[in-house]
């Protein structure tokens, strides 16, 4: 039995503290919005955030978060207030097949979060764990540009 | 998926043209009971086609039988849809057709072996019968070879788009007494000028379903395209930056069970021997099977080193 703080909410679990994070979070809790891609750590489609830092929930034993703050997709806005990564994505157009998009907006966030007017170089950097297969790295980069100029408009609201 | 010709395709047309010429004819943009139950129609929500639905509200769905995998089909298709009906596009939204033999893809096939070829009018529906005959036999309802919009947006979407317009104008023309002719619609509205008289489409939505459909309406030349050509907001994105799209690997299913492929490591790997006591007791695990030398190729596993051998079908439907 282990104790997991999800989003807020808190969960517990009859599940083998070595289950990978990524499968606690999508079949035990039904969030399935973080994604399973390469199971090793390679490719960033499972972001969640731990205590507001990025990492792949994929290699990330259940029991590691036990104590700490996990963010989902799911957590990050609400239907009616998205956060401002959120709804530049939606301005940028951003996704495509969409499937990556999840742990790109995590890795945003995060990004945003330490470094809230990253250059070009410094978004590349930061994202350069984040596999599109469709290719939309260039949106990714402008939505990561937009979100910048509105969060810095918005006030410390969204930090 | 195999390769299609364009041989292929007439050489089953020409087979099952013989069945259409004995009075198996379908209307392939027929109202079907059949699938109505699936389309979760709400109260007052009429189903025009199997390809669209229209609201009191105005609300108008495109039912689109394409897999979304980033090319946009389920904003294209819509599009083409709610140009042909000249709907209001902020009312137009979509859902995901049902797995069923009613949408089994004749249109693709038809585009893909007639192409543009004129057709009779009065053939038409002999002739779209006999490619949904054909793909029905085949199973066919797939998104492929970038012919979505080709062929599914170009015979299906635009034509029940502009059969619905036709149907919705006819319905008002009977109420009004006047014309069909003397009708124009834009954004979801029906005006008569010599009367003024206007009304939403929700509003004979209801009368305009009764009436019959016709076949092969009148489509719109490029220079009265309103939505075509446009490029708006995909209507897929919301659920793809809030995590709530579905993928495969979301859906689940009743009495679903997961299973995996231990593949071989190294090319051209034999099966010598599988010791299965590592993980047939950990919890969860139902069954390890040893399919021996198989290879899977799209729904089937095939036995065989080069996997040219006979289907495997046995090995999960005994699970």
């Amino acid at each position: 039995m282990i104790e997991l703080t999800v989003n807020g909410k808190t969960y517990r679990m009859n599940v083998d503290p070595a289950t990978p994070l990524l499968w606690v979070i999508r079949e035990q809790m039904g969030l399935t919005g973080t994604k399973f891609g390469c199971g090793i750590a390679q490719c960033g489609a499972c972001t969640v955030h731990l205590d507001g830092s990025p990492v792949r929930s994929c290699v990330t034993p259940a029991s590691a978060a036990v104590g700490h703050e996990v963010t989902t997709i799911e957590g990050i806005g609400e239907p009616d207030r998205l956060h401002p990564v959120q709804q530049a994505w939606l301005e940028e157009q951003v996704p495509q097949c969409g499937y990556c998009q999840s742990g790109q907006i995590m890795a945003a966030v995060a990004l945003l979060a330490s470094e809230p007017s990253p250059d070009d170089a410094a978004i590349d950097r930061a994202m350069s764990g984040n596999i599109c297969r469709c290719g939309t790295y260039s949106r990714i980069r402008a939505g990561i540009r937009r979100a910048a100029g509105m969060a810095a408009g918005d006030g410390e609201q969204h930090g | 998926m195999g390769k299609w010709t364009r041989r292929t395709f007439i050489a089953t047309g020409i087979a099952v043209g013989g069945a259409a010429a004995i009075g198996i004819v379908i209307r392939p943009g027929d109202r079907s009971d059949r699938v109505a139950g699936l389309l979760d129609a709400q109260e007052g929500e009429e189903v025009f086609s199997v390809w669209l639905k229209l609201a009191p509200d105005n609300t108008v769905t495109a039912i689109v039988p394409h897999a979304e995998m980033g090319q946009g089909v389920h904003t294209s298709l819509a599009m083409m849809l709610a140009d042909e009906l000249d709907a209001d596009w902020n009312r137009v939204t979509m859902m995901e057709a049902p797995a069923h033999s009613e949408y089994a893809n004749y249109a693709l096939a038809k585009g893909y072996a007639l192409g543009d070829t004129d057709v009779p009018d009065f053939l038409v529906p002999t002739i779209d019968g006999m490619f949904l005959t054909a793909t029905k036999m085949k199973g066919l309802q797939i998104t492929g070879g970038s012919m979505s919009v080709a062929t599914t947006g170009q015979f299906a979407m635009r034509v029940a788009g502009a059969a619905a317009r036709a149907m919705l104008l006819q319905a008002a023309a009977n109420a009004w007494q006047v014309d069909a002719g003397e009708l124009t619609a834009s954004n979801s509205t029906i005006r008569h000028a010599g009367s003024g008289r206007q009304a939403s489409y929700g509003e004979f939505a209801a009368a305009a379903a009764a009436l019959p459909e016709p076949v092969v309406p009148r489509l719109k030349e490029p220079a009265e395209f309103t939505v075509m050509g446009t490029s708006p907001p995909r209507l897929d994105a919301p659920g793809k930056v809030d995590g709530s799209a579905v993928f495969g690997i979301d859906a689940v299913l009743p009495d679903m069970k997961y299973a995996t492929v231990r593949a071989a490591p190294v090319f051209g790997a034999r099966v010598e021997s599988v010791d299965a006591t590592s993980v047939q007791d950990m919890p969860g695990v139902r069954r390890v099977v040893n399919l021996g030398d198989a290879v899977g190729r799209g729904r089937r596993l095939l036995a065989g080193p080069a996997g040219n051998g006979p289907a495997r079908r046995d090995v999960f439907a005994e699970q």
